[in-house]
């Protein structure tokens, strides 16, 4: 491996890392922002103006607050548990392209760490290993609330987890490739929310499933459970959980994105490192429609949501694959 | 980046050397699911093992052995086996199984 190689690589790594951490921060004051709004309230606006700096306030504090270990916990898994929430959340952002290749210094860079041909299998495998943390933080805390939370979450990351790898399917073979680069230049003409409009409403409603949001936030139903698998945890590893949820918010509006809104393609031309920027714009519409979502409905029963994702939801998914293969099929004789 | 150089000969150092780093995290996490007294613990040194595995996969220019080995094992049948010994409350390997929800627990 060359050196200026082992730099482009180095620097697109720090990018994107510092920019998904920015974002996370900002996206729970924008969270709060518009849910105030939606509730006619103010929201936080004490610190700078309009509350711009409130992320920071809340870093700082989270940072200098005590981590306190419960005398029965196990203290190994409750300190480790926050972290491996946190790693997987982070380690998609390995494969998820911003846009196509850019001429800056005199070489050809992609907009993207790196693409593998598996990313979406990728992408599913860190999703699904994301779940240890939820469970071992509950399990650790030796508190019934916590418990109860991870039971209830893993138990429903798990159904909802296969609704949404069927759900991807369609898309899949609409692109005969699991790359992501390959699946957003198969839509150079036409997105695939428009081929596979059953296969997004799918993926919608088990993607937010998949990340514990409301209606599913189940796992952190205050009323019921305190706070849920993270109860006992406080400063820097209660902001790991934290962190981790808002960047797995951003991991599957990102890949609702690219597989079905056509990721940085717009219909009208466009130079190459625009395509961020209309990347993010999607993307953050779709973040939006998901604080729209928590603003507006309430939660499920927890009967209601295993009933809803295995007799209705997983048939569905298996009907939309049968149908999306027949028709393909059909089209290449 | 070309093709990685297997862990055999004439790879390059750097290879072997990740190789064996690997290669002793697998071995090392297989004998602690043997030897840990609680199964949590088995079962999490298993899941380490599993990522290992994948990582060797990986060294071997098979991603897609890889991933299917993390998603499969590590994300699916794992979770199961974890999710089992949590629901049993399994904490040591000695004898009587405590009840689930045992009293005085809550923190």
């Amino acid at each position: 491996m060359s050196l200026d190689l082992l730099i482009e690589v180095v620097v697109k790594c720090l990018v994107v890392f510092v920019v998904v951490l920015t974002a996370v921060a900002y996206l729970v004051l924008v969270e709060r922002k518009v849910l105030a709004a939606m509730q006619s309230r103010v929201g936080p606006n004490r610190v700078g103006p309009q509350g711009v700096f409130q992320p920071a306030a809340d870093a700082l504090k989270l940072m200098t607050k005590e981590t306190i270990v419960p005398l029965a916990a196990d203290k190994g898994i409750f300190l480790l548990a926050p972290v491996a929430s946190l790693v997987p959340a982070l380690m998609t952002y390995a494969v998820i392209p911003f846009g196509d290749s850019v001429h800056v210094f005199g070489r050809d860079v992609a907009l993207r760490v790196t693409d593998i041909n598996v990313a979406l299998l990728y992408l599913l495998a860190m999703s699904s290993i994301g779940v240890y943390g939820l469970f071992l933080g509950g399990w650790s805390s030796n508190n019934k609330y916590a418990l109860l939370g991870s039971i209830r979450s893993s138990a429903q990351m798990v159904s909802y987890e296969l609704t949404m790898g069927l759900a991807l399917i369609g898309v899949v073979l609409l692109a005969g490739s699991f790359s992501l680069v390959d699946i957003v230049e198969a839509q150079a003409k036409v997105p695939f929310i428009v081929y596979q409009p059953v296969g997004f409403v799918l993926f919608v409603i088990a993607a937010l499933a998949e990340i514990n949001r409301t209606p599913f936030d189940l796992p952190e139903a205050e009323p019921e459970l305190v706070a849920g698998y993270h109860t006992e945890y406080s400063g820097m590893r209660f902001a790991m959980y934290f962190l981790g949820e808002y960047a797995n918010l951003i991991t599957v509006t990102a890949i609702g994105t690219l597989l079905f809104l056509g990721g940085w393609q717009v219909p009208w031309p466009s130079p190459a490192w625009l395509a961020p920027l209309w990347f993010m714009i999607k993307v953050a519409i779709l973040i939006f429609a998901a604080i729209w979502t928590r603003g507006t409905l309430p939660r499920f029963r927890f009967d209601q949501l295993m009933s809803f994702g295995w007799k209705v939801l997983l048939p569905v998914a298996i009907a939309n694959i049968f149908v999306t293969a027949g028709v393909v099929a059909l089209l290449h004789k | 980046m070309g093709e990685p150089p297997g862990p055999g000969e004439g790879g390059c150092p750097l290879a072997l050397a990740a190789f064996l780093v690997i290669g002793l995290i697998a071995v090392a996490g297989a004998l602690a699911v043997v030897l840990n007294r609680s199964p949590l613990y088995s079962a999490l040194s298993l899941v380490g093992v599993f990522a290992a595995t994948a990582l060797l996969y990986l060294m071997l220019s098979a991603p897609f052995l890889a991933v299917l080995q993390i998603l499969v094992y590590a994300g699916a049948i794992m979770v199961l086996f974890v999710f089992v010994i949590m629901l049993l409350s399994l904490r040591r390997d000695e004898g009587a199984i405590s009840a689930p929800f045992p009293e005085g627990s809550s923190g």
